[in-house]
């Protein structure tokens, strides 16, 4: 690595008029992201032709702002009314909402900011230092690669099993299911539509996400007889809370590393994102943790967890897109168009030709990460307060907005019918103590599987075995490895718990 | 003994043949994981089916006879709201959501208050998602504007 052209990239950022753009873009990123329904993409999307008049760096340094401040931004509904604003944000929900129901909203909020820096800078680094041999090694991840890493996310279905392995499985099961609406990804037949056009197209993931976390929440605190609010206890925010948290943070080295480095690995896999991210480093810090019981009841390691692996995506996914021109996300495709319009070819000439403005755009990743960290950390005084809020004047604004952000999705009505389905069947699935975790990864997961199988099984025919194609790589192997470990352990560790305390008197 | 587990592997069972009605006649590819799903989705819940009656589960499905009431009456109110957005436009149908949704929900019952929650609120909305986040928000088809 050339550390000239790095410094001269870092100059560039840091120069005012950049930076003002970077800080802005950032919190117009952390406003999108916040916003159920508004994602990255679309904010890129929005503010992509703004860019155009300015110079190549500056267009890009914005542009980098508002992807990882809308990455951050998914985290604050996620903590504050379990709805992931972005579905980067899923796994966050699981201990950040609780944390945030034990009157803790502002220690969710920082933890989030700060692990967010940590797995962005983390990828920064990996992303300027080896960039290269990892893009190469991402071009490697052909159908059966795909296939085990979604047989591997679905084992952790075990983990995320609560007090019942089959609810957990039956919910990731019915996830599945859903996910088969529309066409089929591999031969283009019309499934389970029932004569509904509108289903063609697949459920959307962004208004599922909203219906089954969001409206069973909200409605669950204003049907019953008396109206409750977030947190039984009144909040009391302040900059005390932002200090003792960080400190909480740093002492927590490993799990910031790991998380870190599952989001720059799984991010640097064209296909897969921040979701899938998120909700593996989730089960990897409960699985490596001593105290594994206490995930899901807020704690910060969750939210920790999820948002170092999630933000570390972005920076990584932007390996294949710089080096191979292979946008490994739609925020990255965005990115690409952005480069493309001000000239600049994605591949190694970014690295030689434009070295100087990439290396501005890989440190832009990094400041703005930086100015998340300071905007969400003081910033949770302020949106802390939101939990003190009556839930009677609070529940009108969210459903709103969510049945807002429904619609601005795709711009359809028919989204926000799908969003009041799943948020009846979310209140329902509640009621009857059925898991919403499993369920989720479920309907992520399956496409991923379908696809990996269905086409690995049309190539492993012509090729004469599709047993031996779809363990024949390194990488297959790792995975099987993973998921096989994954899928026994819980067992095996509620076995060692149970022989543990027969030893102990 | 019916309880929640019950209700669980009879809504899988639904849902199993439902989707094995909505996936018939598909290609080998096509329709590839939806057999093998429908087949562990079945025997999943059989094995709860079977498994439940020997442990009781709290039964209980609604905290009070008002929750199922005001649960029925918001979701009208939400499905009233989706429903007419198409037909009269965002800014008629959020008023009349919003001031509806305040209005019920509201221990006071205020109306003043809740027509101009209704007012303000849906017209922040309006201004922020129409002008600053550029989402075209539907403007109605039976007003015709």
């Amino acid at each position: 690595m050339n550390f000239d052209v790095l410094w001269q990239g870092t100059a560039e950022v840091l120069s005012l008029s950049n930076f003002v753009m970077l800080f802005g873009g950032t919190c117009v990123g952390i406003i999108f992201g916040a916003l159920p329904g508004l994602t990255a993409t679309m904010g890129l999307a929005l503010l992509l032709p703004f860019t155009f008049t300015m110079s190549a760096s500056m267009g890009l340094i914005t542009l980098a702002g508002i992807y990882i401040g809308a990455l951050y931004g998914g985290a604050i509904p996620a903590l504050l009314i379990n709805t992931p604003g972005t579905p980067s944000a899923i796994a966050t929900t699981f201990d950040g909402y609780p944390l945030t129901q034990k009157g803790e909203p502002q220690k969710g909020l920082v933890a989030a900011a700060v692990a967010s820096f940590i797995g962005t800078a983390l990828a920064v680094v990996v992303l300027a230092t080896s960039a290269e041999p990892l893009a190469k090694l991402a071009i490697k991840f052909g159908q059966a690669e795909y296939f085990w890493l979604s047989v591997f996310g679905l084992t952790i279905i075990a983990s995320l099993s609560g007090d019942s392995l089959v609810k957990a499985l039956l919910a990731g099961m019915v996830g599945v299911i859903f996910s088969f609406v529309g066409l089929s990804p591999v031969t283009g037949e019309v499934r389970m539509t029932y004569g509904i056009i509108d289903l063609q197209s697949g459920i959307n993931l962004a208004a599922f996400l909203v219906g089954l976390f969001c409206l069973p929440e909200v409605l669950g605190n204003i049907t019953g007889e008396s109206n409750k609010n977030i947190s039984a206890q009144k909040v009391e925010p302040n900059v005390q809370v932002v200090f003792e948290t960080v400190k909480e943070i740093f002492l927590k080295p490993m799990l910031l590393l790991r998380s870190s480095i599952i989001g720059c690995v799984i991010g640097f896999i064209p296909g897969s994102g921040g979701n899938i991210a998120g909700i593996i480093s989730y089960n990897e810090a409960k699985r490596w943790s001593k105290t594994p019981e206490e995930y899901g009841t807020g704690i910060i390691d969750g939210v920790i967890a999820s948002e170092a692996a999630n933000s570390a995506t972005a920076p990584s996914s932007a390996i294949p897109m710089l080096t191979l021109g292979i946008p490994g996300s739609p925020p990255a495709a965005m990115m690409i168009g952005a480069m493309m319009l001000h000239g600049m070819k994605p591949g190694p000439e970014l690295f030689s030709e434009h070295a100087t403005v990439t290396f501005a755009f890989i440190m832009a990743l990094f400041f703005a990460a930086l100015v998340v960290m300071v905007v969400g950390s003081f910033g949770s005084v302020i949106f802390s307060h939101l939990i003190n809020v009556s839930m009677v004047r609070l529940a009108p604004v969210i459903i709103l907005l969510t049945l807002v952000g429904s619609y601005a999705i795709q711009n359809s009505v028919w989204d926000m019918w799908v969003m009041l389905f799943f948020g009846l069947f979310g209140y329902i699935a509640q009621k009857l103590e059925f898991p919403a975790a499993p369920l989720i990864l479920g309907f992520i997961l399956a496409p991923y599987a379908e696809e990996g199988l269905a086409i690995s099984i049309l190539i492993g025919s012509s090729q004469g075995s599709v047993f031996l194609y779809l363990i024949q790589s390194m990488i297959s192997k790792v995975l099987i490895a993973l998921s096989i470990f994954s899928a026994v352990w819980p067992l095996v560790s509620s076995l060692l718990i149970k022989k543990n305390k027969g030893v102990t008197p | 003994m019916i309880n929640k587990n019950t209700y669980i592997a009879v809504g899988c069972l639904l849902c199993a043949l439902l989707t094995y009605i909505g996936s018939r006649g598909l290609s080998f590819e096509g329709g590839l994981l939806i057999d093998s799903s429908i087949g562990i989705l079945v025997l999943l819940s059989v094995i709860l089916l079977v498994t439940t009656p020997r442990k009781p589960v709290k039964t209980a499905f609604f905290d009070s006879p008002s929750e199922l009431k005001n649960l029925i009456n918001l979701f009208l109110i939400l499905s009233g709201f989706v429903f007419f957005l198409p037909k009269v436009g965002f800014l008629i149908s959020g008023y009349a959501f919003y001031f509806a949704f305040t209005h019920y929900i509201s221990p006071e019952r205020n109306l003043k208050k809740s027509i101009l929650s209704s007012l303000v609120m849906v017209s922040i909305f309006f201004v922020v998602f129409k002008f600053l986040l550029g989402v075209p928000l539907p403007a109605g088809t039976w007003l015709g504007y």
